[in-house]
């Protein structure tokens, strides 16, 4: 679920990056050496897949990907909050 | 020019031909509007074509321009964006029974080759990976090329659809090929429903042929003039002449321009983190690629042995208890990582009382 949220986020982001900014057409040949990466990728991810099944893991992995986030957020706010002394925060 | 259309009008009678037509007018297509995406060998969309449609009577045309520049493209499709098929389509598919895509432009055979082996019935638009395949139908192929258009290619391909499908669920259409070259400019491609009532398909192939081939002449010259009346209209209007204030070509170009990329760079990464997805469709196979030698002096090249394909599924089938109980034991390890990494973090700031 996290992974979905975090792809539809991206995809937001690109969109609206791409549409603002003016770029050329992709050049056949970066298409097909991403085609060719994506592609072992895959192939990579199957195999793995087959040892350690993605849909037993995804729980795990956003979870993961949860307590990572809260975890550096708060570590974030509280370093913004270190610099402003008048707060006092230690 | 890229040029890709998408009609359903025919004009052949019922005398001259195995079909009766006569149904397939009347349709209506709900929503008007969709896109066609050419599509890469990994499934991304590196060009959205867009669609305009040309109502001329009775023919309907869906086309979608590019203006310069190359694809190079493993798949091409259609969807609709707020509509749908139906009634395009006959809820009762008994006698109709070809979806049929034609190729045609200006470049030589060699230059491009193309191969279709799939087609697709969709239920949804094509957007990116999430397509939901109601259909596959094995294309079959009759004639690579249509009499009386030099310098043309033209290749007429049909998947047969079975009789009872349900049609009111279809909403795109896709076909999965294998592509040799690029299409550099002047390229059409339209699709149709062919009605084959009382007709025995098995028995009447050459006919069938014959037909759909006569037709599909007819209906290129009808996209081709369709699209050459757009174009011109086009230019007439929009040319920067004096009365014409708007530079339709350079925003089409823009807007291509800009899709191409969109597409591509959202794909790319939408492909990268679906990677990480348990609901897509992974190929767990391992490639042995062949070898071959070229031995000096001698033109023939001697192949030491063939590409090797080995599924690990098979494991599965052979040792069942055996991969559970690994998949089992990878899934705990994966989860007893997880929850000691949170069992430490949650140390770390509850127990030991703050995370400096």
């Amino acid at each position: 679920m996290i992974i979905g949220l975090i792809t539809k986020l991206l995809q937001f982001v690109t969109d609206t990056l791409f549409s603002v900014i003016d770029l050329p057409v992709v050049p056949a040949g970066l298409v097909s050496a991403v085609d060719l990466i994506i592609g072992y990728m895959r192939g990579g991810m199957g195999i793995f897949n087959f040892f350690c099944p993605l849909d037993r893991i995804s729980g795990a992995v956003d979870l993961f990907i949860a307590v990572w986030t809260i975890e550096h957020t708060y570590r974030l706010v509280l370093w913004v909050l270190q610099k402003i002394p008048m707060l006092n925060v230690k | 020019m890229f040029c890709v259309g998408f009609g359903s009008s025919l004009t052949a009678s019922a005398a001259d031909s195995p079909f009766f037509l006569d149904g397939i007018f009347n349709y209506t297509f709900n929503g008007q509007s969709g896109h066609f995406y050419a599509i890469n060998t990994s499934g991304a969309v590196v060009a959205n074509l867009g669609s305009n449609i040309v109502n001329d009577n009775n023919l309907k045309t869906f086309y979608a321009v590019q203006n310069g520049g190359t694809l190079t493209i493993n798949q091409f499709s259609f969807g609709i964006t707020d509509g749908y098929v139906y009634p395009l389509i006959i809820p009762d598919l008994t006698d109709y029974k070809f979806i049929v895509l034609c190729f045609t432009g200006n470049i030589t055979p060699s230059d491009f080759t193309f191969s279709p082996d799939t087609m697709y019935l969709l239920s949804n638009e094509y957007e990116g990976q999430n397509i939901a395949i109601l259909e596959n139908l094995t294309v079959k192929t009759f004639g690579t090329g249509l009499s009386g258009r030099p310098s043309t290619i033209g290749y007429v391909y049909y998947g047969d659809i079975p009789d009872t499908y349900n049609a009111s669920l279809i909403n795109g259409f896709r076909l999965h090929s294998a592509v040799d070259g690029t299409i550099p400019h002047d390229f059409k491609i339209a699709m149709y429903l062919y009605n084959n009532k009382n007709n025995d398909f098995d028995q009447n192939i050459d006919a069938i042929v014959d037909a759909i081939n006569n037709q599909t002449l007819d209906l290129i010259d009808k996209i081709g003039s369709s699209t050459e009346d757009i174009q011109q209209s086009i230019e007439d209007q929009f040319s920067g002449d004096p009365g014409s204030s708007f530079p339709v070509e350079d925003i089409i170009t823009q807007h291509n321009e800009k899709m191409g990329v969109l597409s591509f760079g959202s794909d790319t990464l939408m492909q990268v983190l679906n990677l990480l997805s348990p609901d897509q469709t992974l190929s767990s196979e391992l490639v042995f690629p062949s070898m071959s030698l070229t031995i000096a002096g001698q033109r023939n090249r001697v192949q030491l042995w063939p590409e090797y394909r080995f599924d690990l599924n098979e494991l599965k089938q052979h040792w069942p208890d055996f991969v559970g109980l690994m998949q089992s034991l990878t899934t705990a390890l994966v989860w007893i990582f997880v929850l000691r990494y949170c069992y430490r973090v949650f140390e770390k700031y509850f127990l030991a009382g703050g995370g400096s």
